[in-house]
């Protein structure tokens, strides 16, 4: 015990082990947690779960109710709707940690440059920063959709050339906070490379407030794309979408109500889920700072 | 001088962003498919030569560089002539002049009922804080801002629709029939009310008048519906504002929904069937509503909150340094 001590960091004092036991005491951000693992897990394993071919027609058995064959019935060309729902389930899932993937790679290491360098490019990269923060997203992506075409890849391109500005914005507020510190001065004098530095120390300290904000933001991504894919200008039929499938589903509204059921409680529950993980881990990692990253992201 | 200073410099932030919207609708116009001399000509009934096709490309300016064309473009543009739709053969102009004023009906009204669902929510739950209603609040406005509008809209017109058959699932654009999706509307933005409004309000509740509001005699509810409540909205004229700027250009899908005749449906339609005049229109015209209802905000702002004044005060004395 009294060399546990000595030694200065326990299990039950380090951060993670912190943080994860506020997390579990925040019971709606632990049914967030669990919520974002199941639909990881049933994304990840589709091919595994879906009973059906999620694309095999079959009009003999179209608009059934559901059954054991078919648990969450057929849609309007037979197709089963719990598996069109499960590889939904991989669609989403893949297309927005692409799109989070993309602002990343943007935002960070810009938000890094601004702060580091300073100056002018902080000047230009920040401008930039608030320029396309005001830019309405629907906006653009009609533009850019009615030039090249209906695609869901436009569509992730606008949001990624407009979403990474609060990425941006962390990156940059860590970099001059942790410049100054003197452990960042030690570690120059001590001859490390910048690179090094900008690893060791930036990445580190500004982990929290990116881990918060990327699950907040990937539940917007995922109502953006199904949105677009509603009105028929992102995903394009016949892949398996949860837009898609509420689209689908407009035209049977009196014959098959159930059809429209599926598909938007699976977006809201995962858009749910997320926000409330979100939350609960703003709340588990920055304790003290409530809405932090969420103001700093918004420039608020 | 700092109010115009702040001003100039909000309308130079904005700038960029409609030249880059302006670029995108001019690229549009020139995806006409086919020459547009040649379509001119054949409009007028004449006969297509190399000679006449040089003759109109000369009137049409289509033999200037590309920037002359873009500011020939322009010229048109903010005088609102984008020529005919490709679909209807009216002017472009007038079909979407038709349509926006059932956009702006939805978005005034989804934003009075989003503040009338939020203000009372707001009180409520800070009256009552830390307690179990508190808490449920919390959750529904949590669950309503992630509501998709598209799948409320679905539901509503499922449930009042097709079960209850009280409104007709493919209703004209009158205004009888603007609850429903203007209600899908306000959902998601009255949830983002609520919260705000409800943080505001707690930090207002803490202050000094609202103490000396008390020591007068005054209720906790008298104290926080008289004096708390104008001071918490306050803050949040901004965001609405902004909001509104939004739905007049996002509504499309409720629109869709509700067959509700708006330019926001009208604008995918168009999309679908490459009606390039009419999404020009659209783009420039939201473009212009939403970036001139945010300035109005800004303008009336500065007028009115006195931290914007600090901090053109903060840049004057930077300036004169």
């Amino acid at each position: 015990m009294v060399q546990k001590m000595t030694l200065g960091k326990t299990r039950e004092d380090s951060f993670l082990w912190c943080a994860m036991k506020r997390l579990c005491k925040d019971k709606l951000a632990l049914a967030g947690l669990i919520i974002v693992v199941l639909f990881l897990i049933v994304g990840f394993a589709a091919p595994l779960l879906a009973p059906h071919d999620p694309t095999a027609v079959n009009t003999a058995i179209r608009l059934q109710m559901p059954s054991w064959e078919y648990p969450l019935g057929t849609d309007q060309l037979g197709r089963c709707m719990l598996s069109r729902l499960i590889y939904g389930t991989q669609t989403t899932l893949v297309n927005a940690l692409a799109v989070l993937g993309g602002i990343l790679a943007v935002g960070v290491p810009l938000g890094i440059i601004a702060g580091y360098k300073g100056g002018w490019i902080d000047n230009l990269i920040m401008r930039a920063a608030d320029i396309v923060c005001t830019f309405p997203s629907s906006l653009l992506a009609l533009a850019v959709v009615s030039i090249l075409g209906p695609s869901l890849l436009n569509i992730m391109i606008v949001l990624v050339c407009l979403w990474w500005a609060p990425f941006a914005r962390i990156m940059r507020s860590t970099v001059l906070k942790v410049k100054e510190k003197d452990y960042v001065m030690a570690a120059q004098a001590a001859g490390s490379s910048k690179l090094k530095i900008m690893v060791q120390h930036i990445l580190l300290n500004s982990i929290s407030p990116i881990v918060v904000y990327s699950t907040l933001r990937v539940g917007m991504i995922i109502m953006h794309i199904a949105g677009f894919s509603f009105i028929g200008l992102g995903t394009q039929p016949p892949q398996a979408d949860w837009g898609v499938m509420l689209s689908d589903s407009r035209e049977f509204i009196t014959t098959a109500p159930l059809m429209m059921v599926w598909p938007g409680l699976a977006i809201m529950l995962s858009v749910f889920s997320l926000n409330m993980l979100g939350e609960g881990l703003n709340q588990a990692l920055m304790p003290g700072s409530s809405k932090k990253a969420r103001r700093l992201g918004d420039g608020e | 001088m700092d109010k115009v200073r702040f001003i100039i410099k909000r309308i130079l932030q904005i700038i960029p962003m409609l030249l880059i919207i302006s670029i995108l609708a001019f690229i549009l116009s020139n995806l006409s498919n086919g020459d547009a001399a040649e379509i001119a000509i054949r409009k007028e009934g004449g006969i297509v030569t190399e000679q006449t096709l040089a003759a109109k490309r000369e009137e049409l300016g289509l033999n200037k560089p590309l920037v002359a064309q873009y500011f020939d473009w322009l010229g048109r543009a903010v005088r609102f002539d984008f020529g005919d739709s490709f679909i209807s053969k009216k002017p472009v102009i007038e079909e979407v002049m038709s349509r926006f004023p059932n956009t702006l009906y939805l978005a005034l009204i989804a934003t009075a009922m989003a503040l009338a669902i939020a203000i009372p929510i707001a009180l409520l739950s800070v009256k009552w804080k830390g307690s179990a209603l508190d808490h449920g609040l919390r959750v529904l406005t949590t669950g309503a801002a992630t509501m998709p509008d598209f799948w409320l809209g679905l539901m509503l017109l499922y449930g009042f629709g097709v079960s209850l058959g009280v409104v007709p699932v493919i209703a004209g654009s009158n205004l009888a029939n603007i609850f429903l999706p203007a209600f899908t509307l306000s959902i998601s933005y009255a949830a983002i009310y609520t919260r705000m409004l409800r943080s505001n309000l707690i930090e207002v509740m803490q202050t000094h008048y609202i103490k000396a509001a008390r020591a007068k005699g005054l209720g906790e509810w008298g104290a926080m519906v008289k004096h708390g409540l104008k001071n918490a909205v306050l803050p949040c004229v901004t965001l609405v504002a902004t909001n509104f700027g939004s739905m007049l250009g996002g509504a499309y899908a409720v629109e869709m929904i509700f067959s509700w005749n708006g330019i926001g449906k009208y604008a995918i339609e168009s999309v679908k069937a490459k009606d390039f005049p009419v999404i020009q229109c659209y783009l420039i015209a939201v473009a212009l509503a939403y970036i001139g209802v945010n300035l109005l905000v800004d303008i009336l702002y500065a007028y009115i909150d006195p931290k914007i004044k600090l901090e053109g005060g903060k840049r004057r004395l930077w300036f004169k340094r």
